[in-house]
């Protein structure tokens, strides 16, 4: 596997909203999910993990509640609300069209210009 | 997103600083055990997966003990003004008081950009929001004290007095709302 890439700017809260959107997590699911699902291309640092987590559910875009985990400890868990929900919806369409844009900019020829 | 979400964490951070601590404590330590038995169960050595742990562990706490202390430094500064407030002119204790406030103002300035830094939340914004109405109370003490000390006479030095105490206190008090907004822009608006 190759080197692996650092996270853009203002793309890890939308990773996370997408990682807890397939279901309820606590932080280091969400870490692992993030992982698991970019093909292990991406590392996330825990103090921006948490970071963001504090910062989203004081947006109210993330809900917490504490549970057992799946060795029955006591952890906290994440889940997405409402307003993440559409969030999430609009990030994702924001982020496809910039990603067309991009694609357009950067495979144009000169002939095409 | 909603006003009374963005209340109550912020309401939560200042009314039960406690409570949030130890949850975020509890988290961490969650994250920190989850991660060795992963690497346990992935073949690594228990010794080594200890030894990993407890260096990220180590990382994890750095800015909570460091906001314990440049918090406890800080609050001393500012119980120094009332303790010694019936002693303060301008003459010796003043200078070795002005050099001690200026230490807190070093720490002050240090703390915030070395704390978010290293990632941490802004949930201790309740400890500046305490310092801050700390040293708003003490402006007026150390008014009236100089007019006690020096009664309607040296007006000159009394100005002098109020003017190496004031500024340093102005300092304080403007850094901190700087640090504290930055703090607060930080947490909600960058991302």
């Amino acid at each position: 596997m190759g080197r692996q890439l650092d996270l853009l700017q203002g793309t890890l809260d939308v990773m996370i909203l997408k990682a807890i959107s397939l279901g309820p997590l606590h932080g280091y699911g969400v870490l692992l999910r993030i992982q698991q699902i970019s093909g292990d291309q991406l590392e996330i640092q825990q103090g921006s993990l948490y970071l963001a987590l504090f910062r989203l559910e004081h947006q109210g875009l993330i809900a917490s509640e504490w549970g057992e985990s799946e060795n029955n400890r006591k952890a906290k868990f994440y889940k997405l609300t409402a307003a993440g929900r559409k969030k999430l919806q609009t990030e994702t369409a924001n982020w496809n069209r910039m990603a067309e844009v991009m694609a357009s900019i950067l495979g144009r020829k000169q002939e095409e210009v | 997103m909603s006003a009374a979400t963005r209340l109550h964490t912020w309401w939560k951070a200042l009314a039960h600083r406690s409570t949030l601590e130890s949850e975020m404590e509890a988290e961490l330590r969650f994250h920190i055990e989850s991660y060795a038995a992963d690497l346990v169960r992935n073949g690594l050595k228990p010794e080594e997966a200890m030894r990993l742990v407890q260096h990220m562990n180590e990382r994890l706490h750095l800015y909570y003990e460091a906001s314990k202390i440049f918090n406890a430094l800080v609050m001393a500064g500012l119980l120094a003004i009332f303790y010694r407030r019936q002693k303060w002119y301008f003459g010796e204790h003043a200078v070795t008081s002005f050099y001690f406030l200026s230490f807190t103002l070093l720490l002050t300035i240090v703390k915030w950009p070395l704390w978010l830094a290293l990632g941490a939340p802004v949930q201790s914004a309740s400890a500046y929001i305490l310092s801050l109405i700390f040293l708003l109370i003490a402006l007026p003490y150390l008014w009236v004290t100089l007019r006690q000390l020096h009664g309607e006479g040296p007006w000159k030095t009394a100005a002098k007095s109020v003017l190496v105490y004031g500024g340093t206190q102005l300092t304080i008090i403007v850094t901190t709302l700087v640090s504290f907004g930055l703090a607060v822009l930080h947490t909600v608006l960058v991302r």
